[in-house]
């Protein structure tokens, strides 16, 4: 549940960095300003995915997340908002579908694991029962 | 600086300015680049059993799609918009495919209980019977000995019957324990089936858990926090989806009984306008129960306003309790 909290926060972070953009850029059409919850909702996205393990299960999504975040972290120093703006999105995605990757994969490990398991089970019980194990029932 | 020089830069700048307008007004989105964008998610959505799996991320997928399809966006943000909406299918497919798998889990979990159940059962019921097969020889036996002794006439071949009736009560003894072990066995298999079954209702809880869930006479009560909403708002924040993905399930393991919406708020200001607000809390909640796939005629909502607190509005803690909207499955 630990992770949904926190999944959480961090969309309300994006959608929160989201509208304050969408204003600004309704504002004026430019802005000098990087807001800094769009990237902090980038960082939280790639950590959560980190957590995930996505190193071992979604690497190439994993470090596309992070290249987008340091080229957004780039774009903010150079005073380029919009760039930045846009590049901690998609890094904040691209974090997203690492984590779901990841889970994904962690899983059918599990399940693989899970199922060879049951086929041993199954295997020893038909030995020592034979055909009582399925006729039982 | 010379005259035609600044009227060069007048013109740069009307120029300039120009851009920017027809920057911020820009032309309708290229259809190409839209139609490919909706073509990838009808593909996503027409694997119903597949989508079904991940409501919250497709619903995610739809709202990025429509965003990026707006009038009015300069090609940047077009751009942008549409690397997104790509993004969210591809996050669908793979929250679909990863809980996909995890049923997968579950169900192979379920036929490994079921099997070793079956096994222990098979075990038990072997132990009696061999148990009971002594038992019936031990019997024959002893009416065999009966006719022997009966028959018997020396002094030494009854010396050899009292031995072997010594062994022979020795060997009933041990076979009645060896019963009794049987079924003592099976009082364990039977604590373990139940074991089992709770282990099973125990992962539905867990799932529960996070929601606050009571019974009552009406039916099961999912409440669902203020954490839904911006403070004094009713449009659903992005995040409670999330949040609405269980009550989803909850509601389709449910699909005949009805679902009362409430919506509640705390004592703060006025009751009128709390009415107000917590029948369109109650509305918003509806609207995306609908959007999650939820048939609309099961679904009612209401604005209850301040005056069912579950709480105290004294403390900040108990109105935070009070903002909530409550989702009733109806006993009928």
């Amino acid at each position: 549940m630990e992770t949904s909290e926190k999944l959480m926060r961090v969309r309300l972070k994006a959608s929160g960095g989201a509208l304050l953009a969408a204003g600004l850029v309704l504002a004026g059409c430019a802005t000098s300003r990087v807001d800094p919850s769009v990237l902090m909702g980038a960082d939280d996205a790639i950590e959560m995915a980190e957590a995930a393990d996505a190193a071992d299960h979604a690497p190439l999504e994993l470090e596309e997340a992070r290249s987008l975040r340091a080229r957004a972290g780039e774009m903010a120093e150079q005073k380029e908002p919009e760039a930045a703006r846009r590049l901690a999105e998609r890094a904040a995605l691209q974090a997203r579908l690492a984590l779901a990757r990841a889970r994904g994969s962690a899983a059918r490990t599990e399940l693989e694991r899970k199922r060879s398991e049951l086929e041993q089970l199954r295997a020893r019980l038909q030995d020592a029962y034979g055909s009582a194990l399925e006729e039982q029932r | 600086m010379s005259r035609s020089m600044q009227r060069n830069i007048g013109l740069a700048m009307l120029a300039v300015l120009i851009a920017g307008i027809a920057g911020c007004a820009a032309p309708p989105p290229p259809p190409g680049m839209i139609d490919n964008l909706r073509s990838d998610l009808a593909a996503l959505e027409q694997n119903t059993e597949l989508i079904e799996l991940a409501p919250a991320a497709l619903a995610d997928a739809r709202a990025a799609v429509r965003r990026a399809a707006v009038d009015g966006l300069d090609s940047d943000e077009r751009g942008q918009r549409i690397w997104l909406a790509r993004k969210q299918i591809e996050i669908a497919r793979a929250e679909a495919f990863a809980e996909r798998a995890r049923r997968e889990i579950e169900r192979v979990d379920q036929q490994h209980a079921d099997l070793l159940v079956r096994a222990s059962r098979l075990e038990a019921r072997q132990a009696r019977r061999e148990a009971e097969r002594a038992m019936l020889m031990n019997a024959a036996v002893r009416e065999e000995m009966q006719r022997t002794r009966e028959q018997a006439t020396t002094a030494e071949e009854r010396r050899e019957q009292a031995t072997r009736r010594a062994e022979q009560a020795r060997e009933e003894a041990r076979q009645a324990r060896r019963l009794a072990e049987a079924q003592s066995a099976e009082i364990k298999l039977a604590q373990r089936e139940a074991e089992l079954a709770s282990q099973t209702a125990a992962s539905l809880q867990r799932r529960l858990d996070y929601m606050e869930y009571r019974e009552t006479d009406r039916g099961v009560v999912v409440t669902l926090g203020d954490v839904l909403f911006e403070v004094g708002e009713a449009n659903l924040l992005p995040s409670a989806q999330e949040n609405l993905n269980d009550v989803i399930e909850l509601l389709k393991s449910e699909p005949d009984k009805s679902v009362r919406i409430e919506g509640h708020t705390d004592a703060t200001g006025p009751a009128e306008l709390n009415l107000k607000l917590s029948q369109q809390r109650a509305d918003a909640v509806r609207d995306a129960l609908i959007e999650l796939g939820i048939e609309p005629g099961r679904l009612r909502a209401v604005g209850m306003g301040e005056d069912f607190p579950i709480a105290s509005n004294e403390s900040e803690q108990g109105r935070d309790r009070n903002r909530r909207v409550d989702v009733i499955v109806l006993n009928e």
